[in-house]
């Protein structure tokens, strides 16, 4: 049986009745039935009978989904489009295997610790300062580039493997992610310093790889699943005596806690061991939310007006979105103001932004809209990618709004 | 020479039914025309047997409900239904009712009355209007806002054609979207698709209660004035309607200055609330006498005043103008207008419908029509509007300088009628060429 | 295919980007909300009135058929390109001209969904009354064009009643505008009605006036719930006879009761055989009294008859009844939908008749109903894949829509002909009533080059 075959009855159910419309993104901007969960379900299951021979136009249509989920919230008949999207990449993988640049560039590097790394260090030596000098590439793809963030050293480096409190309550495990790691180390920062102040030891084990989320989407299950076992071998085995999993970029946690167990339905011998991981995983403002944050501790002088930014991971892939909100309607003098459509996607959505900048770039700007219309000062949110991207965005249409990690705006509002 | 043949005819509708002599046949015509002959048929097989044989002889044929319009059917035959005036049925259950073309529309509003329904349009002519006339002139009217236009309540109907087929079409559905809409389409066709012999027509439950508030103004301005109040308060009457100092003396005898009708049909708890409302509106706007008027004969006297005036208009087409804007525009109109016009006040007649933004323009003796017409077209559309109907669409077009479309459109229109009336035989009296 | 000229053209008329010729992009332009599906020699998508003149008369001079089509959600195959075809997309012409609250008007281009309508206009506190179930994907082109229905025609009625002008390109490329910004402006005949409904066979609409009107001040919606949908049907001709009349007068069956109760969890009992909404609007003065009527009609019946309180239950209550087409494939992949229509009297008998279909013929059917227009939506579920079943749902299709006729009903109350009814046309109509139709055809479209084969044939 093929990839299609095993998602058929899905496909079939689609009864192209349109409600998926209203709900996608790349269909509101491009009025193109191809860039629609049901375009695209109809045209993975002319693929699926035979009908169409994999092309480049069925490439894009399949590669420009958001994998945002919404149309799967939408769906009357419960289509889960973005899972059908899901297995048309990884029977486009299987076929003809993953473009090269798309390979090279961004699915091995991101994969390999070293090569990130490697990466990191030579856009920030060379690589920035050489594309500052080229005029108009300020904006690559609707990318900040010259204001992209670059951690001095990667924050793995730049701490113990373990954070020892004076009264530890809780012991956490650290997942850090690669855009913490690399781009966003005050983030992780701020994340050791909430748990830290709220009595929690933080173990954060050196050799931990990226979560394979990206070449997940983009069919390569392989490499996905070298690395999930990686991960869930350095967390369960070396550190087996962190109560909980912690990340705060919600599309980990979301690989970590969902996708991890598909990956390995076929292994039934490992899939034990991956049940015991993912049941440990938590999201940060989550697992702040259980322990309970001492509400004393928190002060803040300054009057904010904060929104917040749904994560397409959080809202639809955890459903986790009242406990950010609660977080940061905790810090003195901040007033929290809800923006329309919180919960629709940023425009990043993992490499859409640099292989589909057309459509992404006006997501983003629907969605810096949507941010100035609140007149807040700080745009809160729970994803790394979301953050860098919606900076981005603001900084292009020369809107003031600084974009925070919610775990960011606690860390200030305790004292060092 | 006249190709009727008056035997055949005779077979057809009986002696008795065939009329050829002018001083009898003067009663049921009116216009310049001279037909031939007055056939009043009692059937629809009999109205169909009178078109197949005016096709072979190529008589032009004129219809009308009480009266025939002769005009274009000189040598012709006049076609009467006053006596296919029956009410065939009246379907409680599903509000709906089978009629012929020639039963007076005020006879109808009685029965349909004393089955506590409604018939929301308008008759054209208090006396002689007749149902089928209503459909076939298918107009808007004052009640419009609130009803719809008279189409709204054509479900279906059996029509002769021109070539003397009989074509049955509709039902008692209130939805009904099978098919190309020829139901709604020939509604206002003024009979040149064919003779409707049977009406299937859609009614509403009568409203709970009926109020009326009058009241006098001294200037048509101010008048309007109350209504845009009353419109921007969200208050949307039945009827929102003023009549000219002229013409308001027909409507309510002994009226000084303009008179403003307002018709609440609704509910009774809010029908109170919204009587008081729109009698302070019109007081604080400036009207004197305002009342409110519950008893049912009184309300009936009110509202039969103004389809008298509104009827009067009617019978004289060719001498007014009629045009519409928005309805928050008609203060700014009616200032214009009164540029061209003069005091309106003074003029022979001017009717404003409020909700519709509608004016209807009685003109004086000596008045070029077209003239007139092109000037208020010109007004109207600086405001949103136009002059109504064929006229308005050409004077519109003329405006755009867009020939090309004016003759799009009459040959779209002239297509259509030879489509169903290769012949030319019916109502040829009836121009879509303005 | 297109000739290398026809596409270059094109390209030139709407720009690279709007025109559409590779298979994989033509795939997604071979469907709609039925099971049919063709294919059509291009895409093309204009973004004005003049895009739309020259692209008619490029054709014209090849000979290639033109259909139009909007979201693509309708359900009765009229967007299916069925004959050597270029789809004229207008999903791109998306500007809303014109909000003019005071006099009760919008201009706006056929593109525009529906929903996006509705949001500019209630923030003026207006609404647009036409809002069929896909509304929030359908545009207003595709509303006009099948002459689409929805929840409120009970007290309303259906699109034709709210198009008040229309910019209509014709098939020999030349532009005309029928109606205009108020009621009383049509050129002699009511050309508006006639293109309303009438699924683009006889012109390509570019921008349609549509009347408007201030959101009532009160409303209150009511569930009745019932132990079988026989009894439901009859509170409907209770009401009806009583001489009400409620926004809306909407019927689920227990299966749909269930498909959508999957998806939204409003909470209606997945025990009860049927549920009405039933909804009026008005002053808010009035509305105790309706109410009040209203639950004592449903009560002689129902097992069950309570009011919405909150703007949220309403919310969730509607929800579910939009999503009942949606959501049948949580019980069988594919679905046939009927929208047979019978005189409000005959109600009652038609949900027999669904049923004894059912029976007979050993089909799965869901009903979802507007009942207070006498309006069905019989929906046969079953799974296309399946050759034999598939015959069997035709054949109870067929079935239904002579038992409608039969109770002097029509096949079509809201959805429209297309391809999927035309074969049961001359079953409803008489042959002077269908060669009427012929006539008017012919009248706009002698060459019959716009939506070919929808409706009649020539």
């Amino acid at each position: 049986m093929g990839v299609l075959q095993d998602v058929y009855e899905m496909l079939n159910t689609c009864n192209k009745c349109g409600g998926c419309h209203t709900a996608c993104k790349t269909y509101k901007l491009t009025g193109a039935e191809t860039m629609v969960a049901r375009g695209r379900i109809q045209l993975i299951k002319a693929v699926a009978d035979g009908k169409l021979e994999p092309n480049q136009e069925y490439e894009d249509a399949i590669m420009s989904c958001l994998l945002c989920g919404e149309c799967a919230v939408t769906c009357p008949n419960g289509v889960h489009g973005n899972e059908l999207v899901m297995a048309a990449r990884r029977d486009l993988k299987l076929k003809k295997g993953i473009k090269p640049f798309v390979k090279s560039f961004a699915l091995n590097t991101l994969a390999s610790p070293k090569r990130l790394d490697m990466g990191f260090r030579l856009f920030k030596g060379m690589g920035k300062s050489f594309l500052n000098k080229i005029d108009g590439l300020d904006y690559f793809r609707g990318i900040d580039i010259r204001n992209f963030p670059t951690a001095k050293k990667p924050f793995l480096e730049q701490v113990p493997e373990k954070i020892t409190v004076q009264h530890p309550k809780h012991k956490v495990g650290f997942y850090v992610g690669c855009f913490l790691n690399h781009a966003l180390d005050q983030t992780a920062h701020s994340v050791v310093k909430v748990l830290t102040k709220n009595d929690c030891e933080v173990i954060i084990p050196k050799d931990q790889v990226c979560c394979g989320l990206p070449q997940y989407c983009y069919g390569d299950f392989e490499t996905a699943k070298k690395n999930a076992r990686k991960t869930i071998d350095t967390f369960l085995d070396k550190y087996s005596d962190a109560e909980v999993i912690l990340s705060a970029c919600g599309s980990c946690v979301a690989m970590l806690r969902h996708d991890y167990l598909k990956l390995f339905a076929d292994e039934p011998s490992y899939l034990e061991k991956v049940k015991l991981f993912c049941e440990k995983v938590v999201e940060f403002s989550e697992y702040m939310e259980k322990i309970g944050v001492d509400q004393t501790k928190l002060h803040n002088s300054t009057p904010l007006t904060v929104t917040y930014h749904d994560p397409c991971h959080m809202v639809r892939g955890l459903k986790v979105t009242k406990q950010p909100r609660q977080l940061l309607q905790m810090v003195p003098r901040i007033e929290y103001k809800e923006m329309f459509e919180a919960n629709r996607c940023c425009g990043a959505a993992g490499l859409i932004q640099a292989f589909y900048h057309e459509v992404s770039t006006d997501i983003t700007d629907q969605k810096t809209q949507n941010i100035k219309d609140t007149n807040a000062d700080l745009v809160a949110t729970s994803c790394p990618a979301c953050m860098l991207r919606l900076q981005g965005g603001i900084n292009k249409v020369g809107q003031k709004q600084k974009v925070m990690h919610v775990a960011d705006i606690m860390a200030n509002a305790y004292e060092d | 020479m006249s190709n009727v043949n008056i035997s055949k005819l005779k077979g057809i509708v009986g002696d008795a039914y065939v009329i050829d002599s002018p001083s009898e046949m003067a009663k049921y015509l009116k216009g310049q025309g001279k037909p031939a002959v007055v056939v009043l048929p009692a059937s629809t097989s009999e109205v169909s047997s009178i078109v197949k044989l005016a096709n072979e002889k190529n008589v032009k044929l004129g219809v009308g409900g009480a009266v025939v319009d002769t005009q274009g059917i000189t040598g012709g035959i006049a076609m009467v239904m006053s006596r296919m005036n029956r009410l065939l049925e009246m379907d409680q259950l599903n509000l709906v009712a089978v009629v012929e073309p020639g039963l007076l529309h005020k006879e109808f509003l009685l029965k349909v009355a004393e089955f506590g329904l409604n018939f929301p349009p308008e008759p054209y002519e208090i006396e002689t209007s007749s149902v089928g006339g209503c459909f076939a002139i298918g107009d808007s009217d004052s009640k419009s806002f609130e009803y719809g236009p008279t189409r709204t309540f054509l479900l279906g109907f059996e029509m002769v054609l021109p070539t003397g087929e009989i074509l049955e079409i509709g039902n008692k559905c209130i939805k009904n979207v099978s098919g190309l809409d020829f139901i709604h389409f020939a509604v206002g066709s003024q009979g040149t698709f064919g003779i409707f012999t049977k009406l299937l027509v859609k009614l509403l439950p009568a409203p709970a209660a009926k109020k009326a508030v009058i009241g006098t103004f001294a200037s048509m301005h101010k008048a309007n004035a109350a209504f845009n109040t009353l419109i921007k308060r969200n208050v949307h009457p039945t009827r929102m309607n003023l009549i000219n100092a002229s013409l308001a003396k027909n409507a309510k005898p002994g009226t000084e200055g303009q008179l403003v009708i307002v018709d609440l049909q609704g509910f009774k708890e809010s029908g109170k609330n919204i009587a008081n409302e729109v009698a302070s509106v019109l007081t604080l706007g400036g009207g004197s006498d305002v009342k409110i008027i519950e008893e049912g004969a009184e309300y009936d006297q009110v509202i039969n005043g103004w389809l008298k005036v509104r009827a009067e208009l009617n019978a004289k087409r060719s001498r007014t103008v009629e045009f519409v804007v928005g309805p928050m525009k008609m203060p700014q109109a009616l200032a214009q207008l009164e540029a061209l016009t003069g005091d309106l006040g003074a003029y022979p007649g001017v009717i404003v419908e409020g909700l519709l933004g509608y004016v209807c323009l009685a003109l004086p003796e000596g008045t070029d029509k077209l003239d007139l017409a092109t000037k208020v077209n010109k007004l109207a559309m600086s405001l949103g509007g136009n002059v109504k109907g064929l006229l308005g669409h050409k004077l519109k077009a003329d405006v755009y300088n867009d020939a090309e479309m004016w003759k799009q459109t009459t040959s779209l229109l002239n297509e259509l009628r030879q489509q169903f009336d290769p012949k030319g035989i019916l109502n040829p009296g009836v121009s879509l060429e303005a | 295919m297109l000739s290398q000229a026809v596409v270059k053209r094109l390209k030139e008329i709407v720009g690279e980007k709007n025109v559409v010729t590779d298979k994989v992009g033509l795939l997604t332009y071979g469907y709609d909300g039925t099971l049919l599906s063709g294919e059509a020699l291009g895409v093309v998508s204009p973004t004005t009135t003049e895009q739309v003149v020259e692209i008619v008369k490029l054709m014209n001079e090849h000979d290639i058929k033109l259909v139009p089509r909007g979201a693509g959600t309708n359900e009765s195959g009229g967007t299916i390109p069925s004959e050597k075809s270029v789809v004229i997309s207008f999903t791109k012409m998306t500007k809303i001209h014109e909000i003019d609250t005071e006099n009760f008007v919008a201009v706006v281009e056929p593109g525009v969904i529906n929903f996006d309508l509705q949001v500019e206009l209630a923030k003026k506190n207006f609404y647009f009354p036409p809002d069929p179930s896909s509304f929030k994907a359908s545009t207003i082109g595709g509303n006009l064009g099948e002459c689409s229905g929805g929840p409120k025609c009970f007290k309303y009625g259906v699109t034709r009643d709210y198009m008040l002008g229309l910019e209509v390109v014709l098939p020999n490329g030349k532009v005309i505008q029928t109606g205009g910004r108020n009621f009383q402006s049509e050129p002699g005949y009511d050309l508006t009605r006639i293109i309303v409904g009438s699924e683009g066979i006889l012109g390509l609409v570019t921008k349609v006036f549509v009347r408007i009107l201030p959101i009532p001040r009160a409303k209150k919606t009511m569930l009745a719930l019932y132990d079988k949908v026989e009894d439901a049907s009859q509170t409907v001709a209770d009401i009806v006879a009583a001489g009400i009349i409620p926004t809306t007068l909407e019927l689920m069956d227990n299966l749909l009761i269930n498909t959508t109760e999957d998806f939204t969890h409003a909470g209606l009992p997945r025990d009860a055989g049927a549920v009405l909404i039933i909804e009026v609007d008005g002053y808010q003065e009035d509305m105790d009294e309706q109410v009040k009527t209203i639950g004592e009609i449903a009560s002689k019946i129902a097992k069950e008859f309570k009011v919405a309180q909150s703007a949220a239950e309403v919310d969730q209550i509607w929800t579910s009844r939009r999503s009942a087409f949606g959501s049948v494939a949580r019980v069988r992949p594919s679905y046939g939908v009927n929208d047979i229509t019978v005189p409000r009297s005959n109600f009652p008998k038609a949900i027999g008749g669904v049923l004894k279909v059912a029976k007979d013929f050993g089909v799965t059917i869901g009903v979802v109903a507007h009942a207070g227009d006498g309006n069905l939506h019989p929906l046969i579920l079953f799974d296309q894949r399946n050759k034999e079943e598939t015959e069997t749902v035709h054949a109870a299709e067929q079935a239904l829509c002579m038992m409608a006729l039969d109770l002097d009903g029509t096949i079509s109350g809201e959805h429209g002909i297309g391809l999927v009814k035309k074969k049961y046309l001359d079953k409803e109509f008489t042959p002077a009533a269908m060669e009427a139709f012929r006539k008017i055809k012919r009248s706009f479209d002698p060459s019959n080059r716009f939506n070919p084969g929808k409706i009649i044939d020539l």
